[in-house]
Parts: structure tokens; sequence; C-alpha cells
């Protein structure tokens, strides 16, 4: 048992070392003088954080990233727990199948999503607006929400709006205040994932933005293709420190179980 | 999300269920906002898609009517073949190596006793989510270039004389694809993992089980549905990933999603619908395959 765990506790490091090293050198290097990323640094200076204030495109791709994002993701936690509340509470004929389609978006590939969102908004006449990408996002945030939000319900006891429901409260009211307030946390790691999921896709969105709209991802995207210099890693630092912030508001408002809620999305399927 | 497991109807039951489905129809209502943009627009963009593919094309224009020429097309080029079979090749290792490196993560995580530090270690496992996956081969790219970290630090120890090519080729692309998999790979894994009965571990042992059979024929076993849904997620991510392979592969790892790209911007988009099929008929065919695979194996164990 204890070279088991030994083995499995170094498998653990190196996965935790090999997902951060990356992260860590963007910051590093974003503060490289050399503007190749000669290693190690010949110097350091901010010129690259100068360099990322000259450009325009970026605050705006930025902002309009967060907004798509908040959105999008809002959007997708009301409607995947709605879709969550029926999947996991009632049994009725084609349950499966809808079970099916809201989980499809993760096995289709994104490329074929995002092509084909593009002919379809071009021809709907969406094609440009913020309103198109919301709804992309959306489609491909769902099967992440009724999955964490659908692992959570089935692990909260019925009783409680029972109860509620035999002191008289209507179905609507005794969801509301019986088995909300236990599904707050879950609630609010489905809606950090979405964003942060949103706020980072590239793949399919690439396809749907038009050139006067680009999200950042995508015009960092673009960037990188043109340029290697570290004006990303200054960009992305600054990202880097405002997610771990925002991380750590929402660690501490709803205590750290909001990110370990995470793992038990799967719990309800074998 | 492919087994589901019909429940035998309860005769007993059957008159209380009868009346639970007269008043079923409010909880489709519960469904629409969930069902209404995925049919509009996940299914109306694949259906566009399909109308894309059979339109025909020739010289830079899409015309109209139905027509199988661009399916005749891509079944003709062999470069459309290789980069295919590239794609697929590149899904599997990037998956199975995921998945391989997540496991043991996984457990190691279950095991662990103190709450704190095992929300810590779950945050890091997530938190490259906060970055963008184009940082992240910038990233790499500091990391694995010729002058880059990776390759200083080897000469300098003395391992290698020369720096390792790893930047633009498979090297680099399936380090970055790995690492763009792992959460996703972990995240269906803690919940079975977390689920094997402890006691049939101390069962395995007591019945004098060593530690390669307890894992093989009881841990193993008990989770394989999370392993299985593990590796079709990452290969789903994989084969579809665009971003990755093209900053990273530097044009010499080609994957279908790149010649759709390519082929979107020289307005061949008949051909890229079609090229885009391909990859989803891919992933289909993987999800059928496995799940069938997972079915008759499961009934052979009972």
């Amino acid at each position: 048992m204890n070279r088991n765990r030994a083995f499995t506790l170094t498998a653990l490091l190196l996965g935790l070392a090999f997902l951060v090293t990356p992260l860590v050198f963007v910051v590093v290097n974003s503060f490289n003088d050399s503007g190749y990323g000669a290693w190690p640094p010949p110097g350091w200076s901010l010129r690259w954080y100068e360099r990322l204030a000259e450009q325009d495109g970026f605050g705006r791709a930025a902002l309009r990233s967060l907004g798509i994002a908040a959105v999008a993701a809002l959007a997708a936690v009301a409607a995947g727990t709605a879709a969550a509340v029926s999947l996991t509470r009632f049994r009725y004929p084609g349950r499966g199948l809808v079970e099916s389609l809201l989980l499809a978006p993760l096995i289709v590939p994104k490329v074929a999503i995002g092509l084909g969102a593009f002919i379809l908004f071009l021809q709907a006449g969406f094609y440009g607006s913020d309103g198109a990408l919301v709804g992309l996002h959306l489609v491909l945030l769902l099967p992440f929400t009724v999955n964490i939000v659908g692992g959570a319900l089935v692990r909260i006891p019925l009783v409680y709006e029972q109860a509620a429901r035999d002191l008289g409260a209507g179905p609507v009211r005794a969801f509301v205040s019986a088995t909300l307030p236990q599904l707050r946390r879950s609630l609010l790691a489905a809606y950090v994932l979405c964003f942060m999921i949103s706020f980072d896709e590239v793949d399919a969105t690439v396809f749907v933005v038009s050139p006067d709209q680009l999200t950042l991802p995508v015009s960092m995207y673009q960037y990188l293709q043109r340029y290697q210099d570290p004006t990303l890693a200054a960009l992305s630092t600054i990202l880097i420190g405002a997610t771990f912030a925002l991380v750590a508001v929402v660690m501490a408002t709803a205590g750290t179980s909001a990110v370990s809620g995470l793992h038990s999305g799967r719990e309800r399927r074998r | 999300m492919v087994q589901s497991t019909p429940t035998a109807p309860d005769r007993a039951a059957a008159p209380a269920r009868r009346q639970r489905m007269r008043r079923a129809a409010p909880r489709y209502l519960l469904v629409l906002p969930a069902l209404v943009p995925l049919t509009v627009i996940f299914l109306g963009s694949l259906a566009q898609l399909a109308e894309l593919g059979l339109r025909p094309y020739s010289a830079g224009r899409i015309g109209t009517g139905v027509t199988l020429d661009n399916v005749r097309r891509f079944a003709d080029d062999p470069y459309t073949w290789r980069v295919l079979g590239d794609t697929v090749t590149l899904g599997v290792v990037c998956a199975v190596l995921a998945v391989a490196l997540a496991y043991p993560m996984a457990l190691a995580l279950h095991r662990m006793r103190s709450a704190a530090l095992r929300a810590v270690a779950v945050f890091l496992i997530f938190s490259p989510l906060l970055t963008s996956v184009v940082v992240r081969a910038y990233g790499w790219n500091v990391l694995l270039g010729d002058g880059g970290v990776v390759n200083r630090f080897l000469v300098d120890i003395g391992l290698i004389e020369a720096p390792l090519r790893m930047m633009y080729g498979f090297p680099a692309v399936v380090i970055a694809m790995v690492h763009v998999l792992l959460p996703f790979a972990v995240f269906p894994l803690l919940g079975v993992v977390a689920q094997v009965p402890a006691s049939a571990v101390a069962a395995a042992h007591d019945l004098g089980a060593n530690r390669h059979q307890v894992f093989w024929r009881v841990t193993f076993p008990l989770t394989r549905y999370g392993v299985v849904l593990s590796l079709q997620l990452c290969f789903a991510l994989t084969i579809s990933a665009f971003a990755t392979p093209a900053l990273l592969g530097g044009g010499r790892v080609q994957v279908l999603s790149g010649l759709v790209y390519t082929n979107v911007g020289a307005v061949d988009w008949p051909m890229a619908a079609v090229q885009s099929y391909a990859l989803l008929f891919i992933a289909l065919a993987l999800v059928g395959v496995v799940s069938l695979a997972a079915r008759l194996t499961g009934r052979r164990r009972g």
C-alpha cells in the first residue's frame, strides 16, 4: 500500500509540475529583456508591458470577451440547471435522447460546430453580432453545466423539498427554498468553469468572429502567428494575475469546496 | 454519456408511473431553455454544414444543387488521407498519454487525507484552464525551443550535446496537447475513483493478491467506465483542436482541422464542410466502437 501511495503521489507531483511550468515561464518571460525569449534572460525590463499598452486592439477584445463569457456562462448555468433538474428528477419518454443531445457538443469536433455556426449565422443575418458568439458559446458550455449541476442534484436528498411541499409550498417554491441553497456551490463552480472556457475559446470561435469583432484569445492567436515577442507574455501575466485574484475571491467567499466541488461532476453516471 | 442504463419497469409501480406521466408536461418545459438553443444552433449548424458539403464547387464559386463531387474530391486526394491518418494518430497518442498520467493523479487525489492540500492540488490541476491555449502555446515555445529552457538545462547538465529539436514538430504538439487535455482527463476519473469500495480492495489484499493484482483485477475494472469516458473526451478534444497544432506544429504537423481552416480562407467552403464531417464521423465512430466494446466486456464480466 505504501509503495502504491508513493507511486501515485509522485505521478501527482510530476503532473502538477508539468501543468504549472509553462505558466510560470510565461510570467517570468514577460520581464525578459530579450525579444526572442533568450535563456537565461540577459536582463529584466518592463518594456513588453509598455509595448502592450501601445496596442489598442487587445483592450477592446478583452472587454468583448469578458462580456460574452459573463452572459454565455449565465445563460448556460440557468438553462443547464433547469435541464439537469428535469433529467435527474423525472423519467419520461425521450429522456435518454434529450440527455445525449445535451452532451453531444462535447463529442462533436469544435471545428465542425464553428464552421457550421458560421454558415448558419451568415444565412440568418446574425454574423458579426455578439449575440451570435454568445449563442455559440452557450451550446459549447451546456454539457458542462448539465454534468456538474446534475451530479450535485442526485446527491441532494429530496426530503427537504418534500417537507416544503407538505407544508404547502408549490413545486417551484419548494425547489427554490429547499434545494437551490444547497446547490449554491455547484452553481458557482459551474459558472466559474463556464466563464473560463468561454473566455478562452478559440477552436470554434475563430470561424465565427468577424474581423472587427475579435475576442481576446482570437486576437492573441493572430498576434502570435505574426510576432513571437513577449508582449503576449505580458498580457498573459496580467490575465493570470487577474484570474488567480478572482479565484482567490471566490474561494474566500464560497470556501474551497467551490473549487473542489468540480470533482463530483460525473458521480451520478456509473 | 453513451451508456444509459434503462431501469427495468417495476410492475407494481406501473399505475403510479402512469399517473406521473400525466403530470409530465411541465417537465418538458424545464428542458426547453437548453434544448431550443441546442436544436437551433447546434443541430442547425450541422445541418447547414451538411447542405454546404453537398453543393457543387468549381473555380472558386459555390453553385446550387446537390452533388457528391466534394466527397469524391476528398476521397481522391492522398494528401487529405495522410493528414487524416496523422490526425487520428495524434488523437490516440495524446489521449492515451493524458489518461495514463491522469489516472495515478486521480488516485493520489482520492487517497489524500488533508482536505486543504486536496483543494490546492485540484486548483493547480484546473489552473491551466485559467489561461488561453494560445498563451500556453507561447509558454511551450519558450520552454521547448532550440535555445529554450529545457535544452539549455539538458546541455548544461551534460545529458545531451546538441539541442533536441522539439519545436515545430510532433513532439511539441504532443506535449502541449497533453497539457491541454490533462485537466479534462482528470475530471471524469475523480468521480469513478472515489466510488471504488475500500472493502473490495481490502478483501483482495486479504485473499493474498499482490498490489499489481489488486489494481488490475479490482480497482481498474471498477473504474473502466471513467477511463473510457476520459479517453473519448481527450480524443475528441485532440482531433478537433486547432490552435495548438497550428502554433506549435509550425506547418510541419498538419491536422484535419487545420485543413478546414485553410479551406475556409481559400473559399473552398464545401471541401471544408466535407472535412469537418469526416472529423465528426471519426469522433462518432470512436464513441460507437468504444461504447460497444465497453458493453460487451461489461456483460462478460457480469
